[in-house]
């Protein structure tokens, strides 16, 4: 199967600044990707440049498009949020549908509506009468009425409850992901969206650091947590990085197999926080 | 594709309310003003008897002239409160959009730059005029029936008096002829509002203003000429006038009115000239500069946002 998003070569620079650098990567259908990086590191960018939002150097595919000269055609295929509460707050909702359903031709009102039947939102209200939460939900709300080959989620979650968040990734699993469709996500509270990711993208300084299945990371990546009077000795085996917790140390290796480590404590997978923040110092120290 | 139009075209009207909202405001006024008037003649005992016996012994010309004011001075009064709303309306079409983020869910969806700024321009050309246009024919039909209450308690005839003389229906064809076609005689002035809004990053009436203040300045001090303000001051002048062909020095007296009457003769709708609009320079010309204004704000809001 041809891949969904494709990125072959692609930089974008402001200035003397590059911030996306050379990225090569792939999408493949029925993935769901967590794009994970630390602020600046070129992830709004990266995205903006797969959404046809900024020109790019390189060659950048989506769904077969050139996703800045077809943008019209790519946003039938692609939906997306680049930003909670951007939503125009003088429109009512009954209207916000109506106007999406006319534009958009795999916009569904049925669902939206249906979807906004179980929230609190009342439709004849402007959305400027909704709290932030509701803004967010009604967002969502119409981004999961279409039906697009691509979902991308940017910070969709930002300033929002517990609640909401955990309510809104799961159903976006049930309800909204099938094999059909692709979804990328990008949060910085990764913990929450961990269970639900497929792949996972590492991207620091405009570079990808880390592009796996969450399979692979199983495999490669292992965490083995040591007392002290043995760190010396799992030191030899070359981890990536160290931390302490609760006077314990906590060793990341990769491609060090579990039968190896095992002798010296308990091993498991890390997560993908912990992955994160040990690959990107890594990387920046070397 | 005319069904996306048009619902474009309805967003920037449910988004720009004042473009409804203050011709009929301004409507509304007209017709208490009329009704104040109308209560003070009763309660300060102007005798409505007289008013209409005067009109009668003056005949025709006298309650045309009369009926000609009243529709003359309220179309008068609501195209100047149209160029209003629509010089604020296009100088924000593209610029609020920007300012409170919508443009990001906007450009989410399946609608092209172009397509967008069309819907604009279409709003400010077309849409406005014609929803100012019929709020202006129902407030005239409203004064003309208070007309005619006044008429009947003078126990005057209305009809003969002026729904007979009064070629109302002329008129408002007339109306909505030159409303159209000298709204889009502006469509260059538009396209530059509009290119501003889309390029300014604040104070979008600056960018208006500046260049073209600057300009004639230039063009003043270098070259000790005043061709451009002059260019400027015609397009103005000719916009109203532009479609229709005015025979010259015409002044409509009550003589020659009377005579028009009598002779049955009076059609106003003779001065509409299309073809000389439609064959006219300045109006393509003015659709050119238009249609660059409009590609230069679609490249900014297609690279700016």
């Amino acid at each position: 199967m041809s891949a969904l998003v494709q990125a072959r070569g692609v930089s974008k620079r402001f200035g003397n600044v590059r911030a996306v650098d050379n990225v090569n990567f792939d999408i493949q259908p029925g993935k769901i990707v967590g794009l994970i990086g630390p602020n600046g590191a070129g992830k709004t960018t990266l995205l903006k440049a797969v959404l046809g939002l900024t020109d790019c150097d390189g060659d950048m595919q989506v769904c077969g498009l050139d996703p800045f000269r077809q943008r019209k055609a790519l946003m039938n295929e692609v939906s997306y949020v680049a930003d909670v509460a951007v939503l125009p707050r003088w429109i009512s909702v009954d209207r916000l549908l109506g106007f999406v359903s006319e534009m958009h031709p795999k916009f569904s009102e049925r669902d939206a509506r249906a979807a906004l039947g179980n929230t609190k939102i009342p439709l004849k209200a402007k959305v400027k009468e909704l709290s932030k939460g509701m803004i967010a939900q009604l967002h969502l709300s119409i981004i999961m009425a279409i039906d697009a080959r691509l979902l991308i989620l940017d910070e969709p979650t930002l300033g929002l409850d517990i609640l909401f968040r955990k309510s809104f990734y799961t159903e976006l699993l049930n309800d909204y992901f099938d094999l059909e469709r692709t979804i990328v996500i990008t949060t910085h509270q990764v913990e929450e969206i961990e269970h639900i990711l497929t792949d996972v993208m590492f991207i620091d300084d405009g570079r990808i650091v880390l592009d796996e299945t969450v399979e692979a990371i199983g495999e490669r990546y292992t965490e083995l947590m040591v007392t002290p009077d043995r760190v010396a000795e799992a030191r030899t085996l070359a981890p990536l990085t160290e931390r302490e917790v609760f006077g314990k140390s906590v060793l990341t290796f990769e491609g060090v197999g579990r039968e190896k480590l095992e002798p010296f404590g308990d091993v498991r997978t890390p997560g993908i926080a912990d992955l994160f923040v040990a690959k990107i110092s890594r990387e920046r120290a070397a | 594709m005319i069904g996306r139009m048009l619902m474009l075209v309805r967003r920037e009207l449910w988004e720009h309310k004042a473009l409804i909202v203050a011709p009929l405001v301004v409507a509304a006024l007209m017709i208490f003003g009329f009704v104040l008037s109308f209560i003070t003649a009763v309660f300060t005992g102007v005798s409505f008897d007289v008013a209409v016996a005067t009109l009668e012994l003056t005949g025709a010309p006298a309650s045309l002239t009369g009926g000609a004011a009243l529709l003359g001075v309220s179309s008068g009064m609501l195209n100047l409160v149209l160029a209003a709303v629509v010089f604020f309306y296009s100088i924000d079409a593209l610029y609020a959009e920007r300012k409170d983020k919508s443009i990001l869910f906007w450009r989410s969806l399946p609608v092209t730059d172009t397509e967008t700024v069309i819907s604009k321009l279409l709003t400010a050309v077309i849409a406005a005029p014609l929803v100012t246009i019929g709020i202006m024919i129902a407030a005239q039909i409203v004064l003309l029936i208070l007309a005619t209450l006044a008429i009947l308690i003078g126990g005057g005839n209305p009809v003969e008096l002026i729904w007979g003389p009064l070629p109302f229906v002329q008129f408002w064809v007339l109306t909505i002829y030159t409303f159209i076609t000298s709204s889009i005689w502006f469509a260059p002035l538009i396209g530059w509002f509009l290119l501003c809004s889309a390029f300014a990053k604040r104070s979008v009436l600056l960018w208006v203003v500046l260049p073209i203040v600057v300009l004639v300045m230039l063009e003043g001090i270098v070259l000790r000429s005043l061709h451009m303000s002059a260019f400027i001051r015609d397009r103005f002048a000719d916009a109203p006038v532009a479609g229709l062909s005015l025979p010259n020095g015409v002044v409509m007296d009550d003589n020659a009115l009377r005579a028009l009457v009598q002779s049955g003769d009076l059609n106003i709708l003779q001065v509409i000239a299309p073809g000389q609009y439609l064959a006219s320079p300045g109006l393509w010309g003015g659709l050119v500069v238009t249609a660059l204004f409009l590609a230069g704000a679609v490249y900014c809001r297609r690279f700016r946002s």
